[in-house]
């Protein structure tokens, strides 16, 4: 008769005899948690640890403004690095999505781009999407180096700009071409052009697709012509959320911010 | 949508009343910011304004920052009375901002009076209003006692050289309850 082995021994040889529901089940529940539980979850006991080998489990990194993660992880975005970078080493180089919308930001380089910079080159080639913090905006230089540190990915984020700078990014040229902007600030800078660079915007506004939020701040939005060009742009690219912070309006801009509130759904976010 | 036009008026004019008609008719705004555009010069119009935004079901936030009022008590009167009406009338608005509006005790009389209604009102912000104690006592405490679902009103002051009435504690003891109690139940 062969000697009994210990539960201790079952449990090292059969990883999941500890599991309390069959494999598939305990999968689905392992991947409804918060990232920072599903990490803690791999010290609870060897079973556990083993189960969550699985690179599957951290493929998809939800840090958004919906994920549940304790808000202590996501307001210092020095926490969220690390839980990111958990992640990343147990995704295995097949990473595939990665939400930050959720989390804040400290001062200095924004860490969205810290990280993409020093994501392992398995993980820049499989990455496919990635929603930035709101917060900081990105400038476009520094859209362009994270458009640059991951060019097979779909990039989400809010961009502070002048004008000039946007027209590359509405138009797509790369290394953006798969950028996407949720919410654009064009600030005003005197070197330019002003009232061309805005009608130019305009133009390359209209045939984008996606942008909720757009700002002008003290942006010369003085003349009709101007106005009616960038009301038009805003309400053929779908825009919710409007702002104009020292543009100069006058009486005469009422007409074009009337057509702007008269756009189906405007403001609804 | 936000403006903020650097103190020039904007809001006046023929264009006026199909701006209002539009928002009056912008059922999904939820929030307008209509800052430093000079608002309270033409009382007339700025009540036109703020009545077009009475029956709008999802506007949740109203800020009127930066728009100083310079008039007599009795315009002051007038402005508190139809931001009042707003606040009584609005189902959705939780979060009024009046900072810099400079509205004084005659402006702001009929504001704390709406709340003795239904308000839904959850958020103010006065900065930076100075009030007597009697009106602090009189005026400011019924209505933070009467308004249910007020938890936060901010930038509201003493005059100088008034000492803080010992009773008005009790407006900070209220607040702060209902903020725990949010923050609890959420």
């Amino acid at each position: 008769m062969p000697p009994r082995r210990s539960a201790r021994l079952v449990e090292l040889a059969n990883p999941h005899f500890q599991l309390p529901f069959p494999p598939n089940v305990v999968a689905l529940l392992f991947s409804l948690l918060p990232l920072h539980r599903r990490l803690r979850a791999r010290g609870v006991c060897r079973g556990w640890r083993f189960f969550l080998e699985d690179a599957s489990f951290w493929t998809r990194v939800d840090l958004g403004v919906s994920c549940r993660v304790n808000p202590r992880f996501l307001s210092d975005s020095r926490l969220a690095l690390s839980l990111l970078r958990a992640a990343c080493v147990r995704a295995k180089g097949s990473l595939l999505s990665v939400d930050l919308s959720g989390v804040g930001s400290i001062a200095g380089e924004p860490f969205v781009l810290q990280w993409a910079r020093n994501l392992s080159a398995a993980d820049k080639a499989s990455l496919r999407d990635l929603v930035a913090p709101t917060s900081p905006w990105l400038n476009a230089e520094e859209l362009n180096a994270l458009c640059r540190a991951l060019p097979l990915c779909r990039v989400r984020c809010t961009v502070i700009c002048t004008a000039v700078e946007a027209l590359p990014l509405l138009r797509r040229e790369p290394p953006c071409d798969l950028l996407s902007i949720n919410t654009l600030e064009v600030r005003h800078d005197h070197n330019e052009g002003t009232e061309q660079a805005v009608l130019d915007l305009a133009s390359a506004l209209s045939g984008y697709m996606g942008l909720e939020k757009l700002e002008f701040n003290r942006a010369p939005l003085t003349t009709r012509a101007v106005v009616n060009a960038l009301e038009d742009a805003a309400i053929s690219a779908g825009i919710k959320v409007a702002g104009f912070v020292d543009c100069g309006f006058s009486q005469a801009s009422l007409p074009a911010l009337t057509r702007l509130l008269q756009l189906s759904g405007f403001a609804s976010r | 949508m936000q403006v903020d036009n650097d103190n020039a008026a904007l809001l006046e004019g023929p264009a006026l009343p199909a701006f209002c008609q539009a928002l009056h008719n912008c059922k999904s705004l939820r929030m307008l910011c209509l800052e430093n555009v000079n608002l309270w010069a033409d009382v007339a119009a700025a009540a036109q304004l703020i009545a077009a935004l009475e029956g709008l079901p999802a506007l949740q936030h109203l800020s009127v920052t930066g728009n100083r009022s310079n008039g007599t008590p009795a315009t002051r009167r007038v402005v508190g009375e139809c931001l009042a009406r707003l606040i009584a009338r609005s189902s959705s608005l939780r979060v009024l901002e009046l900072i810099d509006n400079r509205l004084g005790e005659a402006g702001l009389a009929p504001i704390f009076q709406a709340f003795q209604g239904d308000a839904a009102l959850e958020e103010l912000d006065l900065f930076e209003e100075f009030s007597s104690a009697d009106f602090a006592l009189g005026v400011v405490l019924p209505a933070v006692r009467a308004a249910t679902r007020l938890s936060k009103l901010e930038g509201l002051y003493l005059v100088d050289g008034e000492q803080l009435p010992h009773e008005l504690h009790e407006v900070d003891d209220i607040l702060e309850a209902r903020r725990r109690a949010d923050a609890d139940a959420s």
